[in-house]
């Protein structure tokens, strides 16, 4: 897609105050890929401005820093089924998947062993998955980097024959991107300007479940579904922050959108259990860790990022904390002074970038237009 | 007279110790030091930790001599290298690649690291082609114009070292006369600016997935040769390259301090737009990729 392609859909949209300072602000992407749509279940996916959110209290203890699995298991069957209008769950994941399909599920685990996606959730979505008939072989977690993985033990929540790929077997390394799938663009003068997508979606995957967190991030706001879709499937995405400033407003939403990976990005698993609201995507910070204990699932990743935003938001008022919509210059404390002081920024932060992803179709943004199914589990 | 030519082209060796021990490895080029002494010394090139140097783009800070070598081409110099031990892969590559007349004193523990890399770069020893640059660089001989060559060849814009306009680059440069105003007081902003100017779409080569690797393109009729040589000294896990002409054929080896030369496969090869792209799987201290039509 050329900027003046891009530039057309945004405006076709009808752009609102975040995307129209946005537009004053896009970096000549050059997105380069061999890849079309496929199908019909692709961001925003088959249930579009939808989600489902379940609360259950004893899904996690944060005394004893523990999942109870069937609980976890319960509110899955209950977002699905809700979701979908199934009668089951086993009905529900059918909608989705086939004995045919090799599944990716994109893990975050940025925040681990403190904040990822659980290994209760995992096991509880794999679990669905061989019931349906994907094999266990053609089941693929994956995430980025190995040493932040190697901390959450997932092997033993999990079947045989499930594999991890950790693409960065060194920092930086290249060798499982696919070098014919890139986001090419220059956003501070670094000399590498290109950032491909892991090789495992261009060329194994048929379907993808992304599992994010709820957290708050220094750079784009919040991350959720978006920034854990997009900058966890592409390598070289650290040098659009520099100084105060991020191109996560438009770059994330930018990625999500590229092929293959819109078209095989099918389902969203909110992992909730447990929440950052300051200082993300680490958790370095015990106080500034929460338990939302909720899952939110849905085939439109801007309309959970939306709900996601209003979580974060309304916990860091309740802190006291400044608004992640803060843009005062003054707010701006780099290294340990902001992640110590929620009254800080460590960038000029952009969650608008949930906003922006709207304007490219991958989802509903407007809440009044947001339809969101609560439930609680005892 | 030929294979004399081309013997030239090796990086000699510095060597005072028992003279039988080069002869024994077939080290064709040998002197001892006392002669070499008058060469120009080099820095032992390699990357440096420099924390004081907070960069943009976490650039590594490296010391490299092409620059160097190819601002002082006109002035027929003879180098000398005084290494530690382990640096003699990188700096016989350096010398080779940017074709310089070199002469090397190792670490006695290094000869036979220093017979193999020149019973390499022996059999790889041809012809001199011309360098293939994008970019004119007129020298006025100050030390800020030395800066922005070194950073021009840290981003890889491929230069050559002119002594008046001339044509047939992409951008001509020349310090502090065509825009002095628009540039800025920091050499990296210089280099910076030099790279705007040209635009990446244009650039001979380019290099994604590592910011230590230094290249060198040479060619002529219908073949080409690039030099690839890591600073880093840490092998490389696939590097990405793309090189200006459409070249359908290549072959590519590869060389490190601990084994023997290897021949290595360029993988994921396109052809596209004018430009030839492909990715070396794994690079330790040097690859040599001989291009062809």
């Amino acid at each position: 897609m050329q900027r003046r392609h891009f530039l057309q859909t945004a405006s076709a949209l009808g752009l609102t105050q975040a995307a129209s300072a946005a537009r004053e602000d896009v970096p000549k992407y050059r997105l380069v890929t061999p890849y079309g749509k496929e199908g019909n279940m692709g961001m925003p996916g088959l249930f579009p401005g939808s989600l489902v959110s379940v609360h259950a209290p004893k899904s996690f203890d944060p005394a004893a820093d523990k999942a109870d699995p069937a609980t976890v298991e319960a509110m899955l069957d209950r977002c699905m089924a809700a979701l979908t209008g199934e009668k089951t769950a086993a009905a529900a994941w059918r909608r989705f998947f086939n004995p045919q399909d090799t599944v990716g599920i994109k893990l975050n685990c940025s925040g681990a062993p403190q904040i990822m996606s659980h290994p209760s959730v995992v096991a509880a979505i794999v679990k669905n998955l061989v019931a349906v008939g994907v094999p266990a072989k053609n089941i693929w977690l994956y995430e980025r980097f190995p040493d932040q993985v190697r901390t959450v033990g997932y092997p033993s929540w999990l079947p045989e024959g499930v594999n991890i790929l950790a693409a960065e077997t060194s920092r930086g390394s290249l060798r499982n991107y696919d070098p014919r799938v890139y986001a090419e663009v220059n956003f501070f003068g670094e000399e590498d300007t290109r950032s491909c997508l892991v090789r495992l979606i261009s060329e194994r995957l048929t379907k993808i479940i992304n599992v994010p967190n709820m957290k708050d991030h220094g750079a784009s706001g919040v991350t959720g579904c978006l920034k854990n879709i997009a900058y966890g499937s592409f390598h070289n995405v650290a040098r659009s922050h520099h100084d105060a400033k991020t191109n996560t407003l438009t770059f994330i939403g930018t990625l999500a959108a590229m092929e293959p990976l819109r078209s095989r990005t099918v389902l969203h698993v909110m992992d909730g259990l447990k929440g950052v609201w300051h200082g993300g995507p680490f958790a370095p910070v015990p106080r500034f860790r929460f338990f939302p204990r909720r899952m939110l699932v849905g085939t439109d990743p801007v309309a959970i990022d939306r709900v996601l935003l209003d979580v974060i938001e309304a916990k860091r008022k309740a802190e006291g904390a400044i608004s992640v919509w803060d843009r005062d210059p003054r707010s701006l404390k780099r290294g340990r002074g902001f992640r110590d002081d929620p009254n800080s920024n460590n960038f000029i932060r952009e969650p608008g970038h949930i906003e922006y992803a709207s304007t490219l179709g991958l989802g509903t943004y407007d809440m009044a237009r947001i339809r969101v199914q609560e439930f609680g589990i005892e | 007279m030929t294979a004399l030519l081309l013997a030239a082209a090796l990086p000699g060796l510095i060597w005072d110790g028992h003279a039988e021990e080069p002869r024994r490895l077939s080290i064709p080029r040998v002197c001892a030091f006392a002669e070499a002494a008058g060469y120009q010394k080099l820095p032992v090139p390699g990357v440096r930790g420099r924390a004081e140097v907070a960069s943009a783009t976490r650039q590594p800070w490296i010391d490299a001599n092409g620059w160097r070598i190819e601002r002082n081409r006109g002035w027929s110099r003879v180098y000398r290298y005084e290494l530690p031990a382990g640096k003699t892969v990188l700096a016989m590559a350096e010398a080779f690649a940017w074709d310089a007349d070199a002469w090397i004193k190792i670490d006695p523990a290094d000869l036979a690291v220093f017979a193999r890399m020149s019973a390499f770069l022996g059999g790889h020893a041809a012809e001199p082609m011309p360098p293939v640059v994008n970019i004119g660089m007129l020298d006025d001989g100050s030390p800020l114009a030395g800066e922005i060559m070194n950073l021009m060849a840290r981003k890889n814009l491929l230069f050559k070292v002119i002594s008046s306009p001339e044509t047939g680059y992409d951008l001509v440069f020349r310090l502090g006369s065509e825009k002095p105003k628009t540039y800025p007081a920091n050499p990296a902003d210089y280099a910076e600016s030099i790279r705007q100017q040209l635009g990446d779409e244009k650039r001979a080569v380019r290099l994604y997935g590592t910011s230590s690797v230094l290249a060198r393109l040479t060619g002529a009729h219908g073949k080409a040769r690039l030099h690839l040589v890591n600073y880093s000294q840490n092998t490389i896990e696939a590097v990405r390259v793309r090189v200006r002409g459409e070249w359908p054929h290549r072959s590519a080896a590869a060389v490190d301090s601990n084994a023997a030369p290897a021949a290595i496969a360029a993988e994921d090869p396109e052809i596209e737009g004018g430009f030839t792209e492909f990715t070396i799987p794994s690079l330790p201290l040097y690859a040599l990729i001989d291009l062809s039509r």
